[in-house]
């Protein structure tokens, strides 16, 4: 919105000295992370007593509420980070880029279904009665399978040729090129693993918010470089004009995050619910492909790609020999049931995000 | 007021639907009756299932039938389900064309999987003819369509306030089951007795099990006539059936049997009677007409715990023994009974199945029957409890509501508000939830607590089931129970067994009250097994039944070769570390163990803080300056602690005392 003033005053010759900065893309991700992160901060206590008014309450665990137990903390708390996104974006945002639009598209959509299924949770009083799995599925793949036809068609403005192709982390050049249908298969199954994959992190306060918010970082630091001609040929990557804006919303979405987390953390007074896991999972999913980085999501997302692992392991192979394959699944449930409380645990997994970070900022370089 | 007798006192058209059994078409034409009553009902229509139960019913009551295609959808696999939303969506489309036709100022839908797809057609064709939608639901737990159907409904009819749980649409409004006329008058119970001529002091027990009749209950009754021709001044009025199908014949069966019984038998048509010593102390009819009248004249009613059952006989308020249906959708007869019995009202028998028949057990009804009769106290308090139980006001509330309805006013309608979490959902919610309310119930009451009963009937369901987890519920239940009588399946089985089943058959070993010597073997095995949660229930069964099992030096040597291992799973040392204070003297216990004072892991050292406790409760270690000198070597820094959020601990302090000065 303001670009978009800012450049309809120069065009009419007016030129307001200061506010060309606006034309600056680190200007206004700084500024677009600010402000999502003041609107958190200032409106996230109301916001908290409006959900809890709503009664938005969470009823997860199945341990009769007392003193110990968190039972009853506002959840769908996802929404606050949605709003503060998209007025933060209304700003500061270029929302003639295409690329904006899809992500706001996406996460939007997958903000609503995550919605739905802690609505359904609130209303029937059970964490067992949000959206069935099957319905959940449905629902992300009313969104995954047009995001892949769009990805694939020519309204996506990446150069041809180099959609289909394949890059890996730490080597310069692609190293094969797939077919668009085998492309279009592959971007299904990515989205919908890496969704749920953060959707299952979301398990501890603070937890999804901290790491989530590394993993975008390094992927707004990749969208930097891959929307900077000169950075993207110094640094051998695939030039994609474009995606500098994808450095705008990730790092607004960065500032709705971090203003989240000022009241996720340990105790919580809000919870993330599948609102917002939902529509982070998707943010991070889509941006990895529109900067054809899929594959360093294993890296900086490795810790997201453990828990889903250890998950399937336990729900897939474990339920049928009946037995635990590890001690508590999804992973982080082991650290508690190991006698690290849970504050120590999430700053534990925090660190090994940060780890996991640097090396995937190290791919930048050591190609 | 001009307007609102203008609607009252103009003609209705109403179209009602729902069907399948019985149970769904009667409460649905009593509504109608009941609008009939009070409203001109100018025209109805009835939408139902070919070859159902309303195809005999409906035309009685001088109602047009019309049929509409429907299925059920819950309890189908991936295909199958497909099938039935074709079907259902077809119903959908037929119902929108037969209420484009009717143009109904009403429709009421009474469930069953019919009343689905018409109140949704209703629901669509709403902007356009403007008809008001009603749901009744008898049952206290809906079905799934059900469920969905109530939230294009205008307003639920509930029969038990608990429904309002499960119902997804937020309008229940509480009427009660709508019952016939015939039901709310007074009565007095000699009256009908001289009208059925059977002397005023004799004692009428009336069993019944239904239109159709039921074969637990006819068989029952049939084999166990001896003993019931041993109750003095008593006779029992059995309506058998119409039952004729194929595989059972309600009245040739029961005729059959009682044959066997070799007591004096006069066969007159419909009606067996059976003599003792010259005097008639039985008397079964296919079909009991007037069934009123007996229900009023009985003194005990044995019967199914049918919704509608259970409404009559609460309106007469007559004490009942009633015997629900084993698997149904959801439990509900069960449900229903348990609903009734645990405010009093009622007293319940389960029924058992083995070899694929169900059947209840002879001398449990008798008994129980015997000491009902003998008991007058015992039949007052649960008459005036039923009576208790029975809402009268559901004519009203029904007519009121409607009423509203149909003048717009809405707003004025009462609607179920707050939210009745009843006990058995939790259970069924969460199975752990029952087991720990199970595990809870002390000795004394484990006979008589109803869902004790229950879930030990079902046990036997379970353990036949091919999945494992199923199995692994039943076993669950065993030591939840303590029945001890399937503790030998437990350990014959054992070692085939997958691992949860392996662990919670060594956790019900551990919640049993005495010692069995096979324990000891089970044990042997369950140290040895590859999987780590079974390893520590069998170190911890030891800890529990250590006094008997001290003698055994093979697990001892195993359990401490366990605090050497390096690899072992930290649980299995926990409960190892926690085994060795009772095996070991103090001397070696410090020696070996002394690696475990600074131990990385939180929870062995407090394992071992826990060892110390057991040692000293058991007085197996008892040089105290020992345990002292060498607790104090202990690292407890640590990495765990409990938090406690002091505004919810005020909070529900503080909500206690309140609650306290209130009583």
């Amino acid at each position: 919105m303001i670009k978009l003033i800012i450049e309809l005053c120069q065009a009419n010759g007016i030129d307001f000295g200061f506010f060309r900065l606006a034309n600056y893309i680190t200007f206004r991700a700084l500024m677009g992370m600010v402000f999502s992160l003041m609107f958190c901060l200032i409106y996230g206590s109301d916001f908290i007593v409006f959900l809890y008014k709503k009664g938005m309450k969470d009823t997860s665990g199945e341990a009769s509420v007392s003193s110990y137990s968190k039972k009853g903390t506002p959840t769908a708390g996802g929404l606050l980070i949605i709003i503060s996104t998209v007025v933060s974006l209304f700003f500061w945002g270029d929302l003639r880029n295409t690329y904006v639009l899809v992500l706001l598209a996406g996460f939007l959509y997958t903000g609503f279904v995550g919605f739905i299924d802690d609505f359904l949770k609130v209303r029937f009083k059970s964490s067992l009665s949000g959206l069935s799995q099957m319905g959940k599925t449905l629902m992300l793949f009313a969104f995954i399978i047009p995001f892949a036809i769009f990805y694939l068609s020519s309204l996506n403005p990446m150069p041809e040729g180099l959609k289909t192709l394949i890059y890996l982390p730490f080597y310069k050049n692609p190293v094969m090129a797939l077919p668009d249908m085998i492309f279009g298969i592959f971007i299904v199954f990515t989205m919908f693993s890496i969704i749920n994959a953060v959707n299952i992190v979301d398990g501890m306060d603070g937890l999804l918010g901290g790491t989530s918010v590394l993993a975008i970082g390094v992927y707004t630091v990749f969208a930097y470089v891959i929307g900077n001609k000169i950075l993207a040929q110094y640094l051998l990557f695939p030039y994609i004009p474009g995606t500098e804006e994808i450095v705008i919303f990730c790092s607004i979405l960065i500032g709705g995050i971090v203003g989240f987390l000022w009241f996720n953390t340990y105790p919580a007074e809000i919870f993330m619910g599948d609102t917002g896991s939902l529509a982070i999972g998707s943010v991070i999913g889509m941006v990895a492909f529109f900067l054809k980085q899929e594959f360093l999501f294993l890296i900086v997302g490795g810790l997201f790609v453990f828990e889903i692992f250890t998950s399937l392991l336990q729900e897939k192979i474990g339920s049928r020999l009946g037995r635990r394959m590890l001690y508590r699944a999804p992973y982080h449930h082991t650290l508690t049931h190991k006698g690290i409380a849970e504050p120590k645990a999430v700053v534990r997994l925090w660190l090994i995000s940060v780890i996991l970070a640097l090396i995937g900022l190290l791919s930048l370089k050591i190609r | 007021m001009a307007f609102e007798k203008k609607v009252a006192n103009s003609k209705i058209k109403v179209l009602l639907t729902g069907g399948g059994t019985a149970g769904h078409v009667i409460p649905c034409i009593a509504v109608y009756n009941i609008l009939k009553k009070h409203f001109k009902v100018e025209e109805s229509l009835y939408l139902g299932l070919k070859g159902k139960a309303e195809e005999v019913i409906v035309p009685k009551h001088g109602i047009k039938l019309e049929f509409i295609k429907s299925s059920p959808f819950a309890d189908k696999s991936g295909f199958e389900k497909l099938k039935a939303i074709f079907s259902l969506s077809l119903g959908v489309l037929q119902s929108m064309g037969k209420i484009i036709k009717f143009k109904p100022d009403l429709i009421i839908g009474a469930g069953g999987y019919v009343s689905a797809p018409v109140i949704v057609a209703g629901f669509l064709l709403k902007p356009f003819l403007k008809h008001k939608i009603v749901l009744d639901e008898q049952n206290l737990v809906p079905g799934l369509l059900n469920k969905v159907a109530s939230l294009f409904a205008d307003t639920v009819f509930v029969n038990f306030k608990e429904s309002s749980y499960f119902i997804w649409s937020n309008k229940c409004v509480y009427t009660g089951y709508p019952v016939r006329s015939q039901y709310l008058e007074g009565y007095k119970k000699e009256d009908f007795k001289e009208k059925l001529g059977i002397p005023s002091d004799r004692k009428v027990v009336l069993i019944t099990g239904g239109s159709l009749g039921a074969r637990t209950i006819n068989r029952l009754v049939a084999q166990s006539v001896n003993e019931l021709a041993g109750f003095k001044n008593t006779l029992f009025i059995h309506s058998i059936g119409l039952n004729t199908s194929e595989s059972y014949n309600a009245f040739e069966d029961t005729l059959n049997l009682l044959k066997k019984s070799g007591f004096k038998i006069e066969e007159k048509g419909e009606e067996i009677r059976l003599y003792k010593n010259g005097q008639l102390f039985y008397t079964g009819k296919r079909f009991i007409d007037k069934i009123f009248d007996y229900q009023k004249a009985a003194d005990v009613i044995v019967s199914r715990a049918g919704a509608g059952a259970i409404s009559e006989i609460l309106a007469l308020g007559k004490p009942a023994i009633l015997i629900p249906k084993r698997g149904l959708p959801g439990d509900h007869q069960e449900l229903n009974a348990i609903g009734i019995a645990e405010k009093g009202g009622c007293e319940v028998l389960f029924e058992k199945r083995k070899n694929g028949n169900d059947y209840i057990e002879g001398q449990e009804f008798i008994s129980l029957l015997k000491s009902l009769l003998n008991n007058s106290e015992r039949m007052n308090e649960i008459s005036k409890n039923a009576k208790s139980l029975f809402y009268e006001k559901g004519e009203e509330v029904i007519v009121e509501t409607i009423y509203r309805l149909l003048t717009g006013k809405e707003d004025e309608i009462n609607f179920i508000t707050g939210v009745f979490e009843p006990q058995f959902v939790k259970f069924q919610r969460y199975f752990d939830n029952l087991v720990r309310y199970l595990y809870a119930i002390p000795k004394e009451e484990r006979e008589a607590n109803l869902y004790s009963r229950f879930y030990r009937i079902k046990i036997d369901e379970y353990l036949q089931s091919q999945n494992f987890m199923v199995v692994n519920k039943a076993i669950k239940l065993i030591g939840a129970l303590k029945v001890e009588e399937k503790y030998p399946f437990l350990w014959d089985n054992f070692s085939n067994f997958k691992g949860y089943l392996k662990r919670n058959t060594l956790i019900a070993f551990k919640n049993a009250e005495k010692f069995f010597p096979q324990f000891e073997t089970v044990i042997e095995k369950g140290i040895e097994d590859s999987y780590f949660e079974v390893r520590r229930e069998a170190i911890s069964l030891f800890i529990r039944f250590f006094r008997e099992l001290s003698t055994n030096e093979k697990i001892k040597e195993k359990i401490l070769k366990n605090l050497e291992k390096k690899f072992e799973s930290f649980e299995v040392i926990c409960e190892s570390i926690k085994a060795s204070s009772l095996i070991l003297d103090e001397d070696n216990f410090v020696k070996m163990n002394k690696k475990f004072l600074t131990h990385k892991n939180v929870r062995i050292r407090e394992a071992l803080l826990d060892a110390v406790r057991i040692a000293i409760d058991s007085s197996s270690l008892s040089d105290i300056e020992k345990l002292q000198v060498f607790l104090k070597k202990m690292l407890i820094t640590t990495s765990e602690f409990k938090p406690v959020y002091s505004v919810r601990e005020k909070y529900f302090k503080t909500l206690k005392i309140l609650e306290g000065k209130n009583d």
